[in-house]
């Protein structure tokens, strides 16, 4: 198994199974992208399911033909080449702050209902108003 | 005259908005919005079989002035240890999340430029009809903050995370073509066909079901179908 970590992103490459993941560290990342290569299976259901479901960030499978028996656990699919360059295009041009308040919205609405992501929304927009107005956006 | 009116023909509401500088988002446009939705809401209960939104001119709303938006929010107090929001915000929300509840179809006619807060109002609508040309994104990120008027809860429902989640983070703009690909939009039309589709639209329903809101997608989904047969 490979790991690579980056400010907003881990990812994982060179594993055969997902049941793997349940013992990674993933640090903390915006978006934890796993790599397919063909030949990925699934493993324990129960566990990750709860695993996936409980993620406090957004989960990608990097697959060119992703296998159904492991797509349902994953937030977005996303072609398996340039996923550097992928992340680079969500995350620049924001502060930390601002790409971590934006993914807890989205991983709000994982679960949550309509009127939870609205209400998450707005939280998140009076913290980012207050970040700002003390000067350390880039906006 | 008044940037935005509410006018009642034939039992179908349409609120115009002709604000200056392409229906910028001032604070001034946000009063005379709450000020509309108040009168639209008092109209749920009676003879009204839709509610069209559309920008009078070229453009639906290129969103809201920023700077004042930014200074506005920095003067309201919200208690970050308890969650507690604005009362200002929560009245400012609801003029927008409400639109999803009321007991008839309220469709956004989207031309030109549909921004930021400007998008929120139809992402609130229970459809979208997008006219060619239409520019459509959620460019708040670039701006230091977020869509905190339903953008980022509508865009998910509509598009699902992937996308809504792509077009927050990157505030990129899309054509019209690629909003109603991805689900942002019900319907695609040729330019200044979008408010006759709207009319379509709502006595298609009228004379067809009994609006429910929160079956609105099921039934949009019945529209189409019925546009494919005969085309």
């Amino acid at each position: 198994m490979k790991i690579a970590y980056s400010e907003f992103v881990t990812e994982i490459s060179e594993i055969t199974a997902l049941e793997e993941l349940l013992s990674v560290k993933t640090g903390s990342p915006c978006l934890l992208i796993v790599q397919d290569d063909g030949q990925l299976t699934a493993g324990n259901p129960e566990a990750l399911h709860e695993f996936f479901a409980a993620a406090p960030f957004l989960t990608a499978l990097a697959s060119e033909n992703p296998d159904p028996e492991t797509t349902g656990f994953f937030d977005m699919i996303i072609p398996p080449q340039d996923t550097q360059a992928y992340a680079a295009a969500l995350f620049r041009d924001k502060t930390p702050m601002q790409n971590r308040e934006i993914t807890a919205c989205f991983v709000t609405a994982r679960s949550g209902t309509a009127e939870d992501v609205l209400t998450s929304e707005s939280r998140a927009f009076y913290r980012l108003v207050a970040e700002k107005n003390r000067g350390d956006s880039l906006g | 005259m008044a940037d935005i009116t509410l006018t009642e023909e034939n039992h179908i509401l349409t609120v115009a908005m002709h604000a200056p500088k392409n229906n910028l988002m001032t604070g001034l446009f946000h009063e005379e919005f709450e000020e509309v939705m108040e009168q639209i809401s008092r109209k749920a209960g009676t003879e009204i079989h839709g509610l069209i939104f559309c920008g009078n001119g070229r453009h639906f709303s290129v969103g809201a002035d920023v700077a004042a938006l930014a200074e506005r929010a920095g003067t309201e107090i919200y208690d970050d240890a308890s969650g507690t929001l604005p009362e200002s915000h929560k009245i400012q929300k609801r003029h927008f999340t409400f639109l999803r509840d009321l007991p008839f179809p309220v469709i956004s006619v989207v031309t030109g430029f549909c921004i930021g807060s400007g998008s929120e109002i139809a992402l609130n609508c229970h459809y979208r009809i997008t006219e060619k040309g239409a520019r459509i994104g959620q460019p708040e990120s670039t701006f230091g903050i977020l869509p905190g008027l339903g953008g980022i809860a509508r865009t998910i429902e509509l598009c699902g995370m992937q996308k809504a989640y792509e077009l927050v983070m990157t505030g990129r703009l899309i054509p019209a073509e690629e909003a109603f690909q991805i689900g942002w939009a019900d319907i695609l039309t040729e330019k200044k066909q979008g408010l006759q589709e709207a009319f379509a639209l709502i006595q298609f329903l009228h004379k067809n079901i009994r609006f429910q809101p929160e079956c609105y997608r099921e039934y949009i989904r019945l529209y189409q179908e019925k546009q494919e047969a005969v085309s």
